[in-house]
């Protein structure tokens, strides 16, 4: 057997040439060579998928059979049974930049105050945090520094900097990405995307790693409706079909428009 | 680019479940459409990620599951390794997911 990829050695002896097609990749380079000849074709192909070292003898197969994110879920758990016995309801909220999410925030500091924090990542500056904390509300700021998402440990070191006595609502601003915050898990009793219609009504079937797990969709910038090209049935239709029981709120967090849709809604939810 | 992120969790992950040693050379995972990766980054980010730890030989080998689905229209059931797909016996576009493969470290193979 081949040491390499495990294929077998065939007859060294025979005479033929060797002229047929490998149908499975091979991920590494053969440094062996075939210095035989063939003298008859080989017309079959091949094609079977295991990888030729799964053929060798020596190697021992370990079943893990756990998440990937395993080690990232283990503190998120950690984060929601802390926030659950200080009885804080805990939103992720998540949304391509610029589709307002910070303003969201600012209107919600307003709205909630004192009962309000806010963890937020960016890659850099202290700009959203500055902000929230102007409209009302205790912020701290997660300066990634180049990571394009916020993961659970992350968030539970954050919070420690916050006070979070009188604390009923913790909002999770996360860095402004449709595709590498979905998976993550911090913790959050629900997870909110922010899709505004400047962005286009195309976004749920790109991202649906996304839309497939979010509790509740705000379309922001409704006040855009009309004068931007977005299809809101196409987008609602498509939400629903990748999560039937998604919430779609419309709002505007600039007009004020459906806020406080917004805040009767998560106010119904907090502990 | 949160391969290098999931990447990196997956080795984390393992190692807190056994001592991986350095002769690991397989880890397979099983991932869907809505696993949120790109595949081939992640084959790329593991391969230098080990390479870096000292599994100089581990390669991740990615088991892409499809998503079941059921037609709204003809309830045909049907799997699709696509989310912006169509009923193969109807052509609708409107469908509910029945089924997504979680995304699990399945197995490793280590070097006896």
């Amino acid at each position: 057997m081949c040491g390499e990829c495990g294929c077998k050695p065939i007859d060294l002896k025979h005479n033929h040439e060797h002229n047929h097609e490998h149908n499975h990749e091979h991920n590494h380079e053969h440094n062996h060579e075939h210095n035989h000849e063939h003298n008859h074709e080989h017309n079959h192909e091949h094609n079977h998928e295991l990888t030729p070292k799964q053929n060798t003898s020596s190697q021992q197969r370990i079943e893990i059979n756990i998440p990937v994110l395993e080690n990232n879920d283990y503190f998120a758990k950690l984060n929601r049974d802390f926030f659950s016995n200080r009885h804080i309801f805990v939103v992720n909220l998540i949304s391509s930049p610029g589709s307002g999410k910070t303003t969201i925030v600012e209107y919600l500091a307003s709205f909630y105050k004192t009962s309000m924090a806010l963890v937020v990542g960016d890659i850099q500056t202290h700009r959203d945090a500055d902000r929230a904390r102007a409209a009302g509300c205790q912020s701290v700021q997660i300066e990634t520094l180049g990571a394009c998402h916020l993961d659970a440990k992350s968030v539970a070191e954050a919070v420690k900097s916050l006070d979070l006595n009188g604390i009923k609502l913790l909002v999770i601003e996360n860095v402004g990405n449709l595709v590498c915050p979905s998976t993550y898990d911090l913790g959050e009793n629900e997870k909110i995307a922010v899709l505004s219609l400047p962005e286009g009504d195309d976004k749920v079937m790109k991202y649906p790693a996304l839309f497939y797990r979010v509790q509740t969709v705000l379309l922001n910038k409704i006040d855009l409706e009309g004068i931007v090209p977005f299809d809101k049935n196409k987008v609602k239709s498509e939400c629903t079909m990748l999560n039937p029981s998604v919430n779609i709120l419309d709002i505007s967090s600039i007009k004020g428009i459906g806020m406080d849709t917004l805040t009767s809604y998560l106010s119904a939810k907090m502990f | 680019m949160h391969e290098l992120s999931i990447a990196t969790d997956i080795i984390d992950s393992i190692k807190g479940k056994i001592n991986v040693p350095e002769s690991l050379n397989k880890v397979r995972i099983s991932a869907s459409p809505l696993s949120g990766i790109s595949y081939e980054s992640l084959t790329f980010c593991f391969k230098e990620l080990c390479t870096t730890k000292g599994y100089t030989n581990a390669i991740l080998e990615i088991n892409i599951v499809a998503v079941k689905m059921t037609c709204m229209q003809c309830d045909n059931h049907y799997e699709s390794p696509m989310l912006d797909t169509y009923c193969p016996v109807c052509g609708n576009s409107n469908y509910r997911i029945t089924d997504v493969t979680p995304f699990n470290i399945d197995f490793i193979e280590v070097e006896e």
